[in-house]
């Protein structure tokens, strides 16, 4: 978890304009809360755009 | 005065009776608190004092270098949720309004040693072979 006003830095790098924001490895990241398949989908989404 | 109510404090006491082995929460500040420093640590001894399955440290930033590096702390106000290993969870920021909620739910699951995900999502996940890093961002409501 972050805090995203005591972080503004963070808010502004990842430009987050609504909550929760995830951002997985630098690479993936969407806004809002989706299921727990959705969620595993990303991270291996992540996984695959690290180089 | 408290920054968790009595009533709260009793659901909490009784959300804990689940705990199964010992949980470290690690909380880094430092010597002039930051302006939610203060209170994130006043939050984690209120919390702390519900259940006996809950120990807490606190660290200062700026002097406990080995242990900042150890957890890969960057910031803070900080919060490491440790059990039998550390499971790479952390709070940045004040675990305030919902996230104290999450706080709570992440203490039961690192001292149950179980994330709770379905059988499906760990096969998927059993794939991967480089860390992954994942932050939430949020705000306190």
């Amino acid at each position: 978890m972050v805090e995203a006003i005591e972080f503004p830095h963070l808010a502004h790098k990842y430009d987050v304009s609504g909550v929760p924001k995830t951002v997985i490895n630098e690479t993936v990241q969407f806004v809002g809360a989706v299921t727990e398949a959705e969620f595993i989908t990303q991270i291996l989404n992540a996984e695959s755009a690290t180089p | 005065m408290a920054l968790i109510a009595p009533k709260d404090k009793e659901t909490i006491r009784d959300r804990f009776k689940v705990l199964a082995g010992q949980v470290k929460v690690v909380n880094f500040t430092q010597e002039l608190e930051c302006q939610f420093c203060g209170e994130t640590r006043r939050l984690l001894e209120e919390i702390a004092e519900t259940s006996e399955k809950i120990s807490l440290e606190v660290y200062d930033f700026q002097i406990d270098q080995q242990i900042v590096e150890r957890y890969g702390i960057d910031k803070i106000p900080a919060t490491v949720i440790e059990g039998t290993k550390d499971y790479g969870l952390r709070f940045y920021g004040i675990p305030a309004g919902y996230e104290t909620a999450s706080l709570i739910e992440d203490i039961i699951d690192v001292s149950q040693g179980d994330s709770g995900l379905a059988h499906a999502s760990r096969e998927k996940l059993a794939g991967l072979t480089k860390p992954v890093h994942i932050q939430v961002l949020v705000t306190p409501t």
